[in-house]
């Protein structure tokens, strides 16, 4: 079967910045997460899949076709961009009439489709006001709304679920896999895993440009697993501290850093809370702050990047 | 009706409706208060009706026809570029040449409403004053026609620029005052490098009366050659540009 996305061995440069570096990726139907720092690239390949950008190097083929400068090919996408590009003075009923018009559809055709999807994303209520008026949450419904407005196949959705309140954040991911259900093929951004946990099961990871490790979930977490996490311990006698950190098999190093502070190494970090919080008690260390230091999805990434 | 068809008109009537009604709207407002007070107190003096021709040759013909297509061709697509509206432009199933010509043919029709309103009012704010019996429907249909020729040429070169370069507006600020305003005023043969030199050689043909009536210019065929070839380059270049243009 052929796949959905191809990116082969992909890079592009903005002058000195190299936004993607020989990125390689096959993307099969169903929905894929993308994930990844903030810069890591995503918004790039997008660009790329979306024929906005050309690769400097490399080829990326969407549904078997080269995207730049294919216009046809973007009856069958809809694009959810991460930035604002809502324009003024404009209602939301105006705004999804002119997204709509400008994928082909007018007159009744047009007036029902906006009717079903105001309805899918909760907005018929509000499509009558000005787009200057909206939240945040609701300009993203709205442009969420604009993406599925001519029924596309694939649906490229850039950072979909940030700045939404928890119930919106929910409503969507249903909207999501509803969509997803009904047919049509969705890759889906973000730089939490979480969110993304919630939506789909396959994910790739992307960091600095490149795809460091893509598959289930579950896969994705028992690669992170074989990582050491990096835990801070702010003490006042971090080396006596440090000597019997050392004794136990599970922590794989100790070390004081330019702070004065402990920083010790462990594969299990619940289990090192765990144990070490009865450690703290019973010899009574006077123990100002722990904490660790892999909890940002950026800490994790440079792990995998240093396989 | 085909898919592009549909998708083009909805942007010309989104385009054209964001131009003339949206930030600019004071723009047109501002311009024919201006042209209309300096017309009718012009009309004060007794001049004639070569006064008139002359009035509107300066105002409307050689500065305000050069100026409001600026305005306008140098922001349609700058514009969206700026609060990234183009995106959803970007992504929809219209072939980029297309899109291109789209936009400037919203501007010219926007500058050419504009401008026949400014005219029109300016013709008006002289005419009436000193009687109607001096209004020649010749002349300003013929004005009227050299203001559409500038919106078609110079709406051409400002949407060309306003993607091309960072600061379409210094250029065609420049290019407004200095070339076409300055240059083409100096005595000698360097005038004819501005499109302007054209336009009036046109109206020399039919208009006789006033400074324009005097213009030593190029000939009907000639001018309308020339004018045509810059349209037509402008058009081609800027089309080509778009095209093979990213969008980050």
């Amino acid at each position: 079967m052929m796949d959905l996305i191809e990116v082969n061995n992909v890079s592009k440069w903005f002058g000195d910045i190299i936004a993607l570096n020989s990125l390689s990726l096959n993307i099969d139907p169903g929905i894929t997460g993308v994930v990844g720092p903030n810069g890591s690239g995503k918004s790039t390949l997008f660009k790329l899949l979306l024929g906005l950008i050309k690769p400097n190097k490399g080829k990326v083929l969407v549904k078997g076709q080269d995207p730049w400068s294919n216009h046809k090919l973007m009856c069958k996408i809809g694009y959810l961009p991460d930035y604002e590009f809502l324009p003024e003075n404009i209602s939301g009923f105006d705004f999804l009439e002119f997204s709509g018009g400008l994928r082909g559809l007018d007159g009744w055709q047009l007036d029902e489709k906006i009717q079903e999807i105001g309805y899918l994303v909760d907005m018929i209520p509000h499509l009558d006001r000005d787009i200057n008026g909206y939240s945040k949450g609701m300009k993203q419904k709205l442009k969420f709304a604009s993406t599925l407005i001519h029924e596309p196949s694939l649906l490229i959705l850039d950072e979909p679920l940030a700045g939404m309140d928890p119930n919106s954040k929910e409503k969507m991911i249903e909207s999501i896999k509803r969509i997803n259900e009904e047919g049509t093929d969705i890759m889906i951004s973000s730089h939490v895993l979480h969110d993304i946990e919630k939506v789909t099961n396959d994910v790739v990871l992307i960091y600095r440009g490149r795809s460091i490790a893509s598959g289930t979930i579950s896969e994705i977490r028992s690669l992170l697993d074989r990582y050491p996490h990096n835990i801070v311990v702010r003490c006042d006698k971090p080396r006596i501290l440090a000597k019997e950190l050392i004794e136990y098999s599970w922590v794989t190093s100790v070390d004081i850093n330019e702070n004065h502070e402990l920083v010790v190494k462990v594969f299990d970090p619940e289990y090192f809370f765990k144990v070490f919080s009865k450690m703290v008690i019973e010899k009574d260390h006077d123990i100002k702050e722990v904490y660790s230091k892999d909890e940002d999805l950026g800490s994790v990434f440079k792990y995998l990047m240093s396989d | 009706m085909d898919l592009e068809i549909v998708g083009i008109k909805a942007l010309t009537m989104h385009t054209i409706r964001n131009t003339v009604l949206g930030k600019k709207i004071w723009v047109p407002v501002v311009v024919t208060i201006f042209l209309v007070i300096v017309m009718f107190y012009a009309s004060q003096d007794d001049g004639g009706l070569a006064l008139g021709i002359n009035m509107i040759d300066s105002l409307v013909i050689s500065f305000f026809s050069v100026l409001m297509p600026m305005v306008y061709g140098t922001s349609v697509i700058k514009d969206s570029l700026e609060d990234r509206s183009i995106t959803n432009v970007l992504t929809a199933p219209i072939d980029r040449k297309h899109m291109f010509l789209t936009y400037y043919f919203s501007a010219f029709v926007s500058v050419s409403f504009v401008m026949l309103f400014i005219t029109t009012s300016s013709y008006l704010a002289y005419y009436i004053p000193i009687g109607l019996t001096w209004f020649r429907f010749d002349y300003f249909v013929a004005i009227l026609w050299l203001v559409l020729i500038s919106s078609m040429v110079y709406s051409a070169l400002f949407v060309t620029i306003s993607f091309t370069i960072k600061k379409p507006v210094y250029f065609g600020l420049f290019y407004v005052f200095v070339w076409e305003g300055f240059v083409g005023a100096l005595p000698g043969r360097i005038k004819e490098f501005t499109i302007n030199h054209f336009i009036r050689s046109i109206g020399s043909i039919f208009i006789d009366v006033g400074d324009i009536a005097r213009y030593s210019g190029a000939g009907l065929g000639t001018s309308i050659a020339v004018l045509l070839l810059i349209w037509v380059s402008l058009l081609a270049l800027g089309s080509y540009m778009f095209a093979n243009k990213e969008f980050p």
